[in-house]
């Protein structure tokens, strides 16, 4: 067998820790509040017509509106500070999420392929998207969001040739 | 086995004509008949020809498509890809690199079991509809086609990974050899289809017919329209109904379910080779699954109380690419399987896992109350809430508190149940009381790895680990927060460290 080594301190193994991870570039969370705040500009803006001229009454909506605004603005803010990614010798990994964290760590030899997306409030904000694909289903994929155009291109090309090594 | 030459064009074998026609003929009739029937009944006529002409001139036109499709369809070899060609009106051909094929396997239903073909099946990589098929062919061209194929994506996987060493490619011809594992008789077959979980065959069976049954409503409910005349409400008819639809239910279930195992299953011959497993079995429909060794991703086996009792296990064989939430035809599931021969498939393909001691972690009191909470306190408070809104007797309420102790007992069971082990090579989950499963699997056969945690569990400082593989998640939930770290760093170090193939 090639590789056998029971005894392995575990103190001893690398470790994915916090210091070592990348926060987004901080024009994403303005881009994301961009996106929310169209989509409530918008469906205020529906809501009020609908109330000045239709049949639908004020207090109905106008308290969890803004009450569901303060909340999106509280996690996107707190949480833009937990979103992150980590390059390390032999893998990546991406970690979000303030009421639900996670993070996922992919060795690069088993990485399948690795693209970088950008959608039409990317372009505005000059950032894009790297998606790293695995064999199993899309659960296990990681989209690194938020960074600078050129540096994802650079990251896709990093990560393309060191996985290209192991197939 | 012969050498096969796929540099011409070839056809399959002459009797496809016939498996062409009866599956044309199975497609026709899934689109036609119902539409004819319901518009015109039968023995009526349609823009002034009778049915049965009709019917004889659909009958001739489907023998010429079937003909012409024969005679269209050629599968052959151009360098490094393997192509299909097909179609009368619409010409269609499949490109297939050889690297690109995941497995091939072969199954025979029953006309071609009656034709003594074999229809061959290509699954690819990749897309969604990743299943080509050959549907007619020799028995032994079949196999001989089956291993040729197999054969040339391996060589071509290596030769991507190591150009300019082309000679010496030709792998060591490895011995051949055979090692049955299990064959399911008759009496083991019933044995399995008895202990089925009848309420799972029942559901299905249940969600396939209730879609129609609701049609008859009226004649299904007529024996009984007496005594629910003089019942009132519909809860005290429903009470009325539910011994008959309960008794009716177990008898269908079971009936369902014996058929559905003796079709699926019988004949079942489950053994291993040198290239990894074979697993054949059916009974109208024969299929033939052979996973090669390295598209073994994981085992998972899993019991139910009455298989218990018979010390029956079904065993499940994750591959590569199968997609493992759906109930998949390609899956590859053996039941009747007892201990020790599950014991001989995993020393074959996990001899790491009888080394070394295992390590054990069990999952926090977390795990039962999310459990009590979800099923069974929150469906307590609908049931008693909307009882209480019908004004029903007290009579009612009564088995409500006992769902709650029997739910409490049972979440209780469960989470004791979870138990996380490694012996630092393989990890192994078992999760379930009732229902027990067990999973196995190889560390360098994970792909990555996730840690997530909510605020819940960061109170407690807890984290749930996810295991991805190529072949579905497993999860292990509620471990503390410590010993997930050191797994998770663990199991990246054994998959970074790892030269083996793991697909």
């Amino acid at each position: 067998m090639e590789f056998t080594n029971q005894n392995i301190e575990l103190s001893s193994l690398p470790e994915v820790e916090d210091s070592d991870f990348h926060g987004l570039e901080k024009d994403y969370l303005y881009m994301r509040l961009t996106a929310w705040g169209i989509f409530f500009f918008v469906s205020g803006l529906v809501f009020s017509i609908w109330s000045l001229f239709g049949s639908f009454t004020w207090w109905h909506w106008l308290a969890p509106w803004a009450a569901l605004l303060a909340f999106i603005l509280v996690i996107e803010i707190k949480g833009f500070s937990i979103k992150g990614y980590s390059i390390r010798e032999k893998d990546i990994s991406y970690k979000s999420g303030l009421i639900f964290f996670s993070m996922t760590s992919i060795p690069f030899n088993r990485i399948q392929h690795c693209e970088v997306g950008q959608g039409p409030l990317g372009r505005a904000f000059d950032l894009a998207a790297v998606k790293i694909y695995t064999a199993g289903g899309s659960s296990s994929d990681i989209i690194i969001r938020g960074l600078q155009e050129e540096r994802a291109q650079k990251l896709r090309d990093y990560i393309t040739k060191l996985s290209a090594n192991y197939e | 086995m012969s050498e096969i030459d796929l540099s011409t064009k070839k056809r399959q074998a002459p009797i496809g004509v016939a498996i062409l026609f009866i599956l044309n003929l199975r497609k026709a009739i899934n689109l036609f008949i119902p539409f004819l029937f319901l518009k015109y009944g039968a023995g009526s006529s349609l823009l002034g020809i009778s049915l049965y002409a009709i019917g004889i001139i659909l009958f001739l036109g489907f023998i010429a498509f079937s003909y012409f499709e024969y005679k269209n369809f050629f599968f052959y070899a151009v360098e490094d890809k393997f192509i299909i060609e097909r179609g009368v009106f619409r010409k269609d051909k499949t490109t297939i690199p050889f690297e690109r094929i995941q497995t091939v396997h072969t199954a025979q239903n029953l006309a071609q079991q009656i034709f003594k073909v074999v229809g061959l099946k290509i699954d690819t990589a990749g897309s969604a509809d990743n299943e080509i098929e050959i549907p007619a062919l020799d028995r032994s061209y079949a196999r001989s086609l089956q291993e040729y194929l197999l054969k040339k994506k391996e060589k071509d996987k290596k030769q991507q990974s190591e150009p300019g060493e082309e000679e010496t490619i030709e792998q060591p011809e490895v011995e051949s050899w055979e090692k049955p594992i299990l064959k399911l008789s008759i009496k083991d077959l019933l044995k399995v289809g008895l202990t089925e979980n009848h309420l799972r065959s029942g559901l299905i069976l249940f969600a396939v017919v209730n879609g129609y049954i609701w049609q008859f409503e009226e004649f299904l409910l007529e024996p009984f329209e007496p005594y629910l005349e003089e019942a009132e409400g519909w809860l005290t008819q429903w009470v009325l109904l539910l011994p008959f639809t309960i008794l009716v239910f177990v008898v269908v279930s079971v009936a369902f379910s014996l058929i559905r195992i003796v079709l699926r299953y019988y004949n079942l011959q489950f053994f291993l080779n040198e290239r990894g497993l074979v697993l054949k079995s059916g009974l109208l429909k024969r299929n033939e699954f052979h996973v090669p060794r390295n598209k073994i991703q994981y085992f998972k086996w899993s019991s139910n109380p009455l298989r218990k009792l018979l010390g029956f296990k079904t065993f499940v064989v994750k591959q590569a690419g199968v997609n493992e939430n759906r109930e998949d035809k390609r899956t590859v599931s053996v039941p009747g399987c007892k201990n020790k021969q599950l014991i001989d498939v995993l020393q074959e393909f996990y001899p790491e896992r009888y080394s070394g001691k295992f390590h054990r972690l069990g999952s926090h009191r977390l795990l039962f109350f999310q459990r009590f909470i979800w099923l069974v306190i929150m469906p307590s408070i609908i049931v008693t809430a909307s009882f209480y809104a019908s004004e029903l007797t007290w009579h009612y309420f009564v088995p409500i508190p006992l769902f709650v102790i029997l739910g409490a007992f049972w979440a209780h069971k469960f989470q004791r149940s979870v138990q996380f082990r490694t012996n630092g090579d393989v990890i192994e989950i078992k999760k379930g009381w009732i229902f027990p499963s067990h999973l196995s699997i190889t560390m360098y056969k994970l792909q990555n790895v996730s840690l997530n945690r909510s605020i819940f569990q960061r109170r407690r400082d807890l984290s749930t680990l996810v295991f991805f593989t190529a072949a579905g998640d497993e999860s292990m939930p509620h471990l503390s927060h410590n010993d997930a770290i050191d797994i998770y760093n663990f199991v990246l170090y054994k998959i970074e460290s790892s030269q083996k193939s793991w697909m």
